[in-house]
């Protein structure tokens, strides 16, 4: 079965074709096309053996560019690991024992409980982050803006968790802590401060595995060309990448942060943004509430599960975004 | 036994992009006029095997245009290219003559099965 991109080819087989290109380079695709309509000129239209040998083409390139991936993720691996040590240290800084054990009674322990999950319920953004993320960072264009962001906020963590370790550390000075407590404060501030220090570096190690990586693979009649370089800036990536930090300042400054990336993130649509916005905002001013009463209602937890559904949604919109593009399809009319 | 430099299809890209630049489909036009109609490269392999020899250096993108929105790419022999196609050539000729010469030596002994 053959068939002809300028007639009318069956549905089905103008349809699997169109998908495969999908799955090559975009430029690859795109002359691919062109391939296409220069046989179809020449009537000489493709057959199944093209097909089948596109779709060969299709998985060595998917091969290939998963491959590509692997030092960065690698490389994303640490960040994990480095975000999941700043929750621990949040979760400790903020219900150390001395705070709760002692001084809440019991029943506030089980909201305790509930706060403790909702806070390490942002684990779960962090693979998906690290995924994104690497993608955005290693992207030159973007390289000049998230690394600057990414240092401030780090500055910004360092100062405020000194000035903590400097007030616990005079407490202890006056005796209002014993030499026990003193330690477990020094390893709270000590990891964030670690994890301040350490994530822009290994940030920039990300980014030089990955362009040493595509440098490697370049030669002097193919410039390095890495997909990355084609991708958009990912303001989602990037927010879900800051958020450890922007959680030990304010849990606020993360969701207020969140709205905002939202409406700069070119991969949504209006619709995103407006839906997005009329679930968020309402949490965030249940949470704000909530903050001042240092309570878990009813009210915040559904606002708080209504916040992972969006952001699980926002998330696989974001991802789909990356995904290369088709630059034109088989069969449609062409530009003039 | 040493693998061949090149493979038949390759050896075949490499013999048509000596003729001068072409761009995809051309090859496949070229290199059918080449053997007579006996080959024809698919689509996807073509792709495969001139990635491979780019990135080799074998051969190298000569231009890109935009036709009806969509991208043309011609691609040219390099010096590196016409070098391996030569040796290739001395190698497939000097296998051939001596297969030419052991037939004209016993022309017409067969085995009986």
């Amino acid at each position: 079965m053959t068939w002809h991109p300028r007639e009318t080819p069956p549905d089905r087989w103008r349809v699997m074709t169109e998908r495969l290109l999908r799955w090559v380079d975009p430029d690859r695709g795109d002359e691919l096309r062109m391939h296409i309509e220069d046989a179809a000129a020449a009537d000489e239209p493709l057959g199944p053996g093209d097909t089948a040998s596109i779709l060969g083409l299709a998985a060595r390139t998917q091969i290939r560019r998963t491959l590509e991936q692997v030092p960065a993720l690698i490389a994303g691996l640490p960040i994990v690991a480095l975000c999941l040590v700043a929750y621990g240290s949040i979760y400790e800084s903020h219900f150390a024992p001395w705070d709760l054990m002692e001084e809440i009674p019991s029943t506030d322990l089980t909201a305790a409980s509930l706060r403790r999950a909702v806070e390490l319920g942002w684990i779960a953004f962090l693979p998906a982050a690290a995924l994104s993320g690497w993608r955005t960072v290693t992207s030159v264009a973007q390289r000049r803006f998230v690394l600057p962001a990414i240092y401030v906020t780090a500055l910004i963590v360092l100062i405020t968790q000194a000035d903590i370790f400097i007030e616990h550390t005079a407490w202890f000075a006056d005796g209002d802590l014993d030499a026990g407590d003193v330690d477990q404060v020094s390893s709270y501030s000590l990891g964030l401060i670690s994890v301040a220090f350490l994530m822009p570096v290994i940030y920039l190690l990300a980014d030089v595995l990955t362009r040493a990586w595509h440098g490697r693979r370049s030669t002097d009649h193919q410039p390095a060309a890495p997909p990355m370089t084609r991708d958009r800036f990912d303001p989602i990536a990037v927010g879900a990448l800051l958020a450890p930090c922007l959680f030990a300042l304010s849990p606020m400054m993360a969701f207020v942060l969140f709205v905002v990336l939202v409406w700069v993130t070119p991969s949504f649509r209006l619709l995103h943004k407006m839906v997005a916005t009329a679930v968020l905002v309402p949490l965030v001013a249940t949470a704000l509430a909530v903050d001042r009463t240092d309570d878990l209602s009813p009210a915040l937890l559904g606002a708080l599960l209504a916040f992972v559904v969006v952001w699980a949604w926002l998330a696989t919109v974001a991802f789909r975004a990356h995904r290369p593009a088709t630059q034109a399809t088989i069969g449609a009319p062409t530009a003039p | 036994m040493a693998r061949p430099a090149l493979n038949e299809q390759r050896f075949l890209i490499l013999t048509a992009l000596a003729g001068g630049p072409l761009h995809g489909y051309g090859l496949v036009a070229e290199i059918g006029d080449i053997t007579g109609g006996e080959t024809r490269p698919r689509a996807g392999a073509l792709y495969h095997g001139l990635d491979k020899m780019l990135d080799q250096g074998l051969v190298a993108i000569d231009s890109e245009e935009t036709v009806d929105g969509r991208l043309r790419r011609t691609y040219a022999l390099t010096g590196d290219g016409r070098d391996l196609l030569a040796r290739e050539a001395a190698r497939r000729r000097r296998d051939a003559d001596a297969a030419q010469e052991r037939l004209a030596r016993q022309p017409t002994r067969r085995l009986a099965i």
